[in-house]
């Protein structure tokens, strides 16, 4: 009886896919569609064993996954139809669906580390909930995977991943691309293995209720079922054998049971049909939301601006110290989890206190030890697993040690971050924020001194905040939690050691904005500017060293330092004579394709003139050298020489 | 956005000012160029408009009848309305960054080489945190005004048939071009209240109050014509009143009848003709080539812009001003203040203010 429900759940899938295939024959259906046929028995069985409050995270070949836990096709056909009142409300179509209970993504292996993070919130939260996660034979080449089996083994997640094996990735049968043994993998990782295959519906339940329990008790594991796709990868692309197809069809037990009820089998069919016909044609024709979809890279708020007013929290303490106190202080407020490489004071083996390479997390391990974390060296890894915590609306802080680490986790950030708050027709909250130090003259060399921020602006649902020394840490730090969405701090490695400034550089007054990330502007109060100077980050430092040194060269500009890179309020530079006055950028890294490439294109477009635009930054490799960085970087031992050149060498 | 409201260096001499009158509240709303305070120094009153719109707040520690330092902060205008704490605050904060900024003026390269070569007391800059080439510029020139005056003090040599013109814009110029003509007067001066040039036409420029001086202590010879009507019905009060006397310019080429009755400080420029019996009021400027027929009467300070005709018997306000080529029919009366265009005849009566087009 058992058997018969399971068959007659995965002939239900099966008539929905074929369903979709005729409809995309007929041009009913925009895109692709990866459809599970022969392999419908591993979701049905393992959906049969969840619980609410587990979340499954599925991938590109999805429908079936989607519909063993849902139950229900409408709202899939709709999605696949483009329609308003599809799961994801027409946007993100057959690979992209979410609900309260599923995930899914077309990036091979990009959900396998957010499902440990969620499934390490949800025992942080001592709920008996877990994450199940599948994926294809084909990803078992993705390192992410791996990344992800690493961190599920060190913090012990109830993260259960099903490896549907079906022997080929896309056309490429997995002898060619598969060596090895993957059991000894994944036991390399300290989870627990357990195999099946589809053709056997007593083991493989008894195999998912095993994995399941073993998973829900705190052991993640991996369950491995052999299968086989009975259709192509994607509609017409079939390239094996076709003696090959025809076997594993006699052998599907799908086809057997059907071919055993044919009558019950073709009454059902044609009223499932008629079900399916039904949603087609009452498919409604409400618009399309187009809001999901804009990116809101360049903003215009009302700003106003204020006295600034010296963070007297910060008073006395090196930046790394306020940023410690502010980490401290959200912590404790929110609940929020803090990861990363390197970041814990102490252990057995290593006694002596360390908390970070630039010392930021100091003591903050000790304080919540439930809470902060050291991980694997897995960059790409640990940001999925705060996307994973953040989706459970718990704040996740990810430390990336050095900036130009930040290069192994584009893919997170752009495929994951970027498109979950609207891919799915519906905002998604994702409260993760990642502090990481860029910029160089520190001697660290080619690949630890960059300013790789420039990869991460103007992306949508992503904010790029860079402090400097007037910032006051709790309230940008705090601001990056409750955006409720992935803000990326940009820290400066020089400066930790510094101390927030107090007072105006002499014959300057210091406005601040009144936006969530503050701006901030230094204007000349003995004369008019005669220049503006736009910079963010480090650089403000370096050029209010030089000010007296700028003035004694008859230069007063007025200083344009804002926090959020990105998204741009243009509104920022309001009421600034841009046609009367030369205009500086500075930036520590290349101006090429950079935040001041943007900004003068956005000022440009809202109908401002120039005078005269100069950009002063770093176009060369960075060496380890002292005497080269010093060449090579804007800094205050260069900056007096290169904007008085810039302002009169035109 | 707040606005801060020092006292000002006014002169070389003076380093402290007293506060005579303060016109606003804390916390009244006030306009750009709104008049707020008035202080004084030992040679002339200061009268302070804002720079902005916005709220004002007084320093709760000023009194009038006080002496305030160069630097002394009056008042803030602030864009938003302050708390009492807030405003306090920025009295307190201030005081504070005061005594700092006392103790060191910092000069920018250039502005110390031409301090040190204008030899120059560092007095006058006291107060003021950073000293640029500019602010040491203008110092310069307005003491080089200064200077100026008195040195022209010295050489105006006077007699009866001196004139000084008051005035140094383009009606002036035509003054004196006409006065030069004609060689009965023998231009001076000019007078330019502003103290803006120092000299034109190869002669001194003075200011006001030598002006003053001169026509209470000798008989000379004065026209006005300055753009200002208010203030120049003021002067030709002053004139009048002093020891001197204003003149009447005609040029050579004018037809006037000597039946013509016309008062002081007009002007009658070339080839304009005057009928009998018309009566021309003070400050009336005629440009060439303009004509009044018989009879008419032409109120105070009105302008007759050239080639304009007027009838017999009409009758033209104070402070009109009839445009070029314009004609004005017989018996029409136009009232005070009014404007005619140009090329257009008015063949009926309008009343003051109007604009005739």
């Amino acid at each position: 009886m058992m058997q018969e429900n399971f068959l007659k759940q995965a002939i239900y899938i099966r008539e929905i896919e074929t369903f979709f295939l005729e409809m995309f024959s007929k041009g009913l259906l925009n895109g692709t569609v990866h459809t599970c046929v022969g392999q419908e028995l591993t979701p049905v069985i393992v959906s049969d064993k969840l619980t609410d409050g587990d979340k499954i995270f599925s991938n590109h070949r999805g429908h079936g996954h989607y519909i063993a836990d849902k139950n229900s096709p409408d709202e899939l056909i709709l999605e696949l139809m483009g329609k308003a009142e599809g799961v994801s409300c027409g946007i993100g179509g057959s690979q992209h669906i979410s609900t309260n209970s599923f995930i899914s993504n077309g990036i091979q292996g990009g959900l396998a580390p957010i499902s440990v993070g969620y499934s390490f919130v949800q025992r942080l939260n001592k709920t008996k909930n877990i994450s199940v996660c599948y994926i294809g034979d084909g990803t078992l080449g993705e390192g992410q995977f791996y990344e992800a089996l690493s961190l599920a083994g060190i913090f012990q997640t109830p993260s259960l991943f099903v490896i549907e094996n079906n022997g080929y990735a896309q056309s490429t049968s997995n002898k060619h691309t598969l060596k090895g043994n993957v059991e000894k993998r994944i036991e390399g990782f300290g989870l627990d293995y357990f195999a099946s295959n589809i053709w056997d519906i007593d083991d493989l339940n008894n195999k998912a209720i095993k994995a399941i329990e073993n998973t829900r008790s705190g052991k993640p594991s991996v369950l491995e079922i052999e299968c086989y796709r009975l259709n192509s990868h994607s509609k017409g692309d079939d390239n094996r054998k076709e003696s090959e197809i025809a076997e594993f069809k006699e052998k599907d037990l799908v086809n057997i049971f059907i071919k055993d009820n044919l009558e019950w089998y073709q009454e059902h069919s044609a009223d499932l049909k008629k079900e399916f016909n039904n949603v087609v044609e009452n498919a409604q024709t409400n618009p399309l939301d187009l809001s999901f979809l804009k990116n809101n890279s360049l903003i215009e708020s009302d700003i106003d601006w204020v006295k600034y007013n010296f963070p007297k929290h910060q008073e006395g303490k090196r930046i790394n110290e306020s940023i410690n106190d502010s980490l401290a202080s959200i912590i404790e407020e929110f609940d929020a989890i803090l990861i990363g490489e390197d970041i814990i004071d102490s252990t057995l083996e290593t006694p002596v206190q360390y908390g970070g390479a630039f010392k930021v997390t100091k003591g903050l391990s000790e304080q919540f030890p439930d809470l902060v974390h050291n991980t694997s060296i897995s960059e790409a890894g640990i940001i999925g697993f705060g996307i994973g915590s953040a989706l459970c609306n718990r704040p996740c802080f990810v430390e990336i040690m050095f900036g130009d680490f930040m290069t192994l986790c584009v893919d997170q950030i752009i495929q994951q971050a970027s498109k979950i708050p609207s891919m799915y027709g519906k905002k998604v909250n994702l409260p993760l924020v990642i502090r990481t130090p860029m910029g160089g003259r520190r001697g660290y060399g080619p690949t630890h001194s960059q300013n790789l921020e420039k990869l991460f602006l103007f992306w949508p649902n992503i904010d790029v905040v860079a402090i400097n020394c007037l910032t006051d840490t709790n309230k940008i730090y705090r601001s990056a939690v409750t955006n409720n969405k992935t803000t990326i701090i940009i820290e400066d490695k020089v400066s930790y050691t510094q101390e927030t400034m107090r007072k105006p550089p002499i014959g300057y007054k210091i406005l601040e904005s009144d936006e969530e990330f503050t701006s901030f502007k230094l204007e000349p109060e003995f004369s008019e500017p005669n220049a503006v100077v736009i910079l963010y980050g480090s650089m403000l430092k370096e050029l209010i060293d030089v000010l007296p040194d700028l003035i004694d060269e008859e230069i007063f500009p007025t200083i344009i330092c804002p926090t959020r890179l990105s998204p741009l309020d243009i509104n920022i530079f309001r009421n600034i004579n841009f046609d009367q006055m030369p205009c500086i950028f500075i930036e520590e890294g290349s101006k090429r394709t950079s935040w001041s490439s943007e900004v003068i294109s956005s000022l440009l477009e809202s109908g401002k003139s120039f005078n005269h635009i100069s950009r002063i930054s770093n176009e060369h490799l960075i060496p380890c050298a002292k005497d080269l960085e010093d060449i090579i970087f804007p800094s205050k031992l260069n900056l007096v020489k290169l904007i008085t050149k810039s302002m009169y060498d035109r | 956005m707040i606005d801060k409201i020092l006292i000002q260096q006014e002169n070389v001499s003076d380093d402290e000012y007293k506060l005579i009158e303060v016109l606003c509240k804390s916390g009244d709303k006030v306009k750009k160029d709104q008049h707020l305070f008035s202080y004084e120094s030992s040679k002339a009153v200061i009268d302070y408009e804002s720079n902005n719109n916005g709220f004002i707040y007084l320093n709760p520690s000023i009194k009038i009848d006080e002496f305030y330092e160069v630097g002394h902060q009056i008042a803030i205008i602030s864009k938003s309305k302050l708390t009492s704490d807030e405003m306090h605050e920025y009295f307190t904060l201030d005081k504070n960054d005061e005594i700092q900024d006392q103790h060191e003026v910092n000069f920018t390269k250039k502005a110390l080489k031409l301090f040190e070569q204008s030899d120059l007391n560092i007095s006058s800059f006291k107060g003021m945190s950073i000293v640029t080439e500019d602010h040491i510029l203008n110092f310069l020139s307005s003491h080089k005004k200064r200077d100026n005056n008195k040195a022209s003090k010295q050489k105006l040599k006077l007699n009866e048939n001196s004139i000084i013109i008051y005035g140094i814009g383009s009606q002036a110029d035509v003054v004196f071009d006409i006065l030069s003509e004609a060689g009965k007067y023998d231009t001076v001066a000019f007078v330019d209240f502003k103290n803006s040039i120092s000299d034109k036409e190869n002669l001194p420029v003075i200011s006001h109050e030598y002006f003053e001086e001169i026509i209470q202590n000798n008989i000379v010879n004065v026209y006005i014509c300055i753009p200002d009507q208010d203030k120049e019905e003021q002067l030709l009060k002053l004139v009048k009143e002093s020891n001197s006397k204003l003149i009447t310019v005609i040029d050579k080429s004018a037809v006037v009848s000597s039946k013509a009755t016309i008062g002081e400080n007009v002007f009658i420029g070339p080839n304009c003709t005057l009928g009998p019996y018309t009566e021309i009021a003070d400050s009336v400027r005629m440009l060439n080539n303009s004509s009044v027929a018989h009879h008419s009467v032409i109120g105070s300070g009105s302008w007759i812009s050239d080639g304009a005709r007027i009838g017999g018997y009409v009758v033209i306000g104070k402070r009109c001003l009839i445009g070029l080529n314009s004609s004005i029919n017989k018996k029409t009366t136009i009232g005070d203040s009014c404007i005619v265009n140009s090329n257009i005849s008015v063949i009926t009566n309008h009343k003051a203010g109007a604009f005739i087009k």
